[in-house]
């Protein structure tokens, strides 16, 4: 059926679609010709026409799929970035994993479990999270990726991929990272929100890596030492303040 | 040390902080000597810029001593004798590289904020929020400025801080705006608005061969100062057809090139700025843009708008259908201060230009506040406010 590719709902969503639109199209029926009986008639209708197709159309505008297939595939995030520096420096500073707390925010440790697996330690809060993966692509100066295994608290697998800017430019890097959120397929309704905030935070990793080869250093306002992480946190109060100029 | 600090809208208080420490390799500590008040910074004291927390430090126009440097500065010296640049640049990306310095990469700790709202980030500023890297500003005792090894420019002669200070941000801007326009012999240049940025730009018009140069303002000796400049003076008043005035004094030409030195509070006339602050009360526009737009109208066909004057977010009734018409250029935004330190250092210390003319009033930083709500006000003919720490 050609209908298959829009199909963005799970088959209990589509059950529990049908089925609740039933019941409200009953419902409204019985009211008659009131206002409230064919508002809900109407919307029962509306329902019921989202089950059996399987698509939904608010879905589709948020960028939400509840299908086993979308759940399997996660939420997937690319960012690209250009680098003054070579695909060899950017490598291999990539490839450094345990130095990568300074430069992805949350991170704790790494530890090397051997065999190209690792452990990524993050906190959250209070939470403690745990990310176990398996580098599957180690090709030096042009990609590395990896998949989650499934010891893995969140599924994060990642394709970093190297290719020279043109003219001498630098290094473009180009990331695509596949998350699966805990909580299954129902949590894929936050998908839009989990794609924007993973976005943001892929884009500051990738600033703090920029300034780490390009300059040395990574830029903070801090006026003392001792306060530099803490400054790092009200990054998502700033954000909500700069939506005024959107 | 004592900084001052933002609490709101019209609310600056001069209190006692920490002192700054090194915190990266490329930093200095710099103990501030003099510094001013900056027009821009009342956009902030106006509550126009997002992003604002109470407590930040403000201040982007600063020169002092260096009194400690980290580990990988090279070319400074504790004792040394700076200015300091307002915006913050590492010298290495590819916009360093090209001499676009306030578009530096690696400056904004929270440039995916600003990505956000502009779909890239610019440099870190002193001072001035922190969707512009949230760093403490220079109306304070002492800074961390970071990037030291590439932002510290040092004065080796003895001339005083009134005369080098300027070099820090409102000189320079005044000069890239001048030099947008790509000024040609015999080039009439239209400048809007009269505060330390138009007076600058006024100036280095001349310096850069303009044959002509008609200041545009409200404020009476704000235009004495520019006919002291050498500009003539056009007076903006309620009724008065600025257009029409502009295009009589060039032959019907209009000017060359004209530089919106006003920015997103600009005062309008009549029933525009009624809607434009209607507009911007209710946040349905952000700036209020009548110099830019009389800008445009007044411009030469094929000519070149400049803006130093600072827009941060939307504007409403964009004249575009003028702008596409006639054929214009536009050029605008922050100042690569970097690059013109040491060409402008040059023309003060061979006399061309003596920066300090605009200054009008010294306060000790103690009283900032005071100096907040005169230049506010263009009370007492204030036109440039020094602070002395």
């Amino acid at each position: 059926m050609t209908t298959d590719t829009r199909v963005n709902l799970s088959g209990y969503e589509r059950a529990l679609s049908v089925v609740g639109g039933g019941a409200l199209m009953r419902l409204g029926v019985r009211r008659g010709f009131s206002f409230g009986g064919v508002i809900a008639a109407a919307a029962g209708a509306g329902l019921v026409y989202r089950g059996v197709t399987g698509h939904c159309g608010v879905y589709e505008r948020l960028g939400i799929s509840t299908t086993r297939e979308a759940a399997a595939r996660g939420v997937v995030v690319r960012r690209a970035m250009t680098i003054q520096r070579s695909r060899d420096d950017v490598y291999r500073k990539l490839r450094e994993f345990h130095t990568m707390p300074e430069i992805l925010q949350r991170l704790t440790a790494v530890d090397d479990l051997g065999g190209g697996v690792y452990r990524w330690l993050y906190r959250e809060g209070p939470r403690e999270l745990e990310v176990v993966t398996e580098l599957i692509t180690d090709e030096p100066g042009q990609r590395l990726a990896w998949v989650s295994r499934p010891e893995s608290q969140i599924r994060c697998d990642g394709d970093v991929r190297l290719v020279p800017a043109p003219d001498g430019r630098g290094t473009e890097v180009h990331a695509e990272i596949a998350l699966t959120p805990p909580g299954g397929r129902p949590a894929m309704i936050l998908a839009p929100l989990l794609r924007r905030v993973a976005r943001y935070q892929l884009g500051q990793e990738f600033h703090r890596l920029q300034q780490v080869l390009e300059t040395g250093e990574i830029a903070t306002a801090a006026t003392r030492p001792e306060r530099r992480l803490e400054e790092r946190a009200p990054a998502e109060q700033i954000a909500a303040g700069a939506e005024v100029l959107q | 040390m004592i900084a001052n600090r933002w609490y709101g809208v019209h609310d600056v208080r001069v209190e006692h902080v920490p002192d700054p420490e090194i915190v990266n390799p490329r930093d200095a500590i710099v103990r501030v000597t003099s510094t001013a008040i900056c027009g821009s910074d009342l956009h902030l004291y106006d509550g126009y810029i997002p992003t604002m927390h109470e407590g930040d430090i403000l201040g982007h126009e600063f020169m002092g001593e260096v009194v400690e440097v980290g580990g990988a500065v090279t070319n400074l010296s504790r004792g040394d004798r700076v200015v300091v640049p307002f915006n913050i640049a590492c010298g290495a990306c590819f916009f360093c590289a090209r001499e676009m310095f306030s578009l530096c990469e690696n400056s904004n700790p929270n440039a995916g904020i600003t990505e956000k709202v502009y779909g890239h980030a610019c440099a870190g500023l002193f001072g001035y929020s922190h969707m512009m890297g949230g760093y403490a500003g220079g109306q304070a005792e002492y800074v961390r400025v970071p990037f030291a090894d590439v932002g510290c420019l040092k004065i080796e002669s003895d001339l005083e801080d009134d005369k080098v200070l300027f070099l820090t941000d409102i000189f320079p801007t005044g000069y890239m705006a001048a030099e947008n326009c790509g000024i040609q012999a015999g080039d009439v240049i239209a400048v809007f608005g009269c505060g330390p940025v138009g007076q600058f730009a006024i100036r280095s018009a001349f310096l850069l061969g303009a044959e002509r140069v008609i200041a545009i303002d409200d404020v009476a000796e704000r235009l004495a100062m520019a006919e002291d400049g050498g500009a003539e003076a056009l007076p903006l008043s309620n009724g008065y057809n600025v257009i029409e005035e502009l295009t009589e004094l060039t032959g019907g030409r209009g000017p060359d090139a004209a530089i919106d030195a006003v920015g997103m509070e600009a005062h309008g006339t009549g029933l525009s700025d009624v809607y434009d602050r209607a507009k911007q009360a209710l946040r349905l526009q952000t700036d209020r843009p009548t110099a830019l737009r009389y800008a445009i109208q007044a411009c030469r066909k094929g000519g070149t708008v400049s803006a130093p004057g600072v827009y941060g977010g939307v504007i409403d009734k964009m004249p575009m259908g003028a702008a596409f018409g006639k054929g214009l250029t536009f050029k605008m935004g922050q100042t690569h201060v970097h690059k013109y330190l040491r060409p402008l250092l040059r023309r003060v210390e061979q006399g061309e230009i003596d920066p300090s003319f605009v200054i009008t009033h010294r306060l000790p930083l103690q009283q900032a506040a005071e100096g907040y709500r005169m230049f506010h006000a263009k009370q007492d003919g204030c036109v440039k406010v020094v602070l002395h720490a």
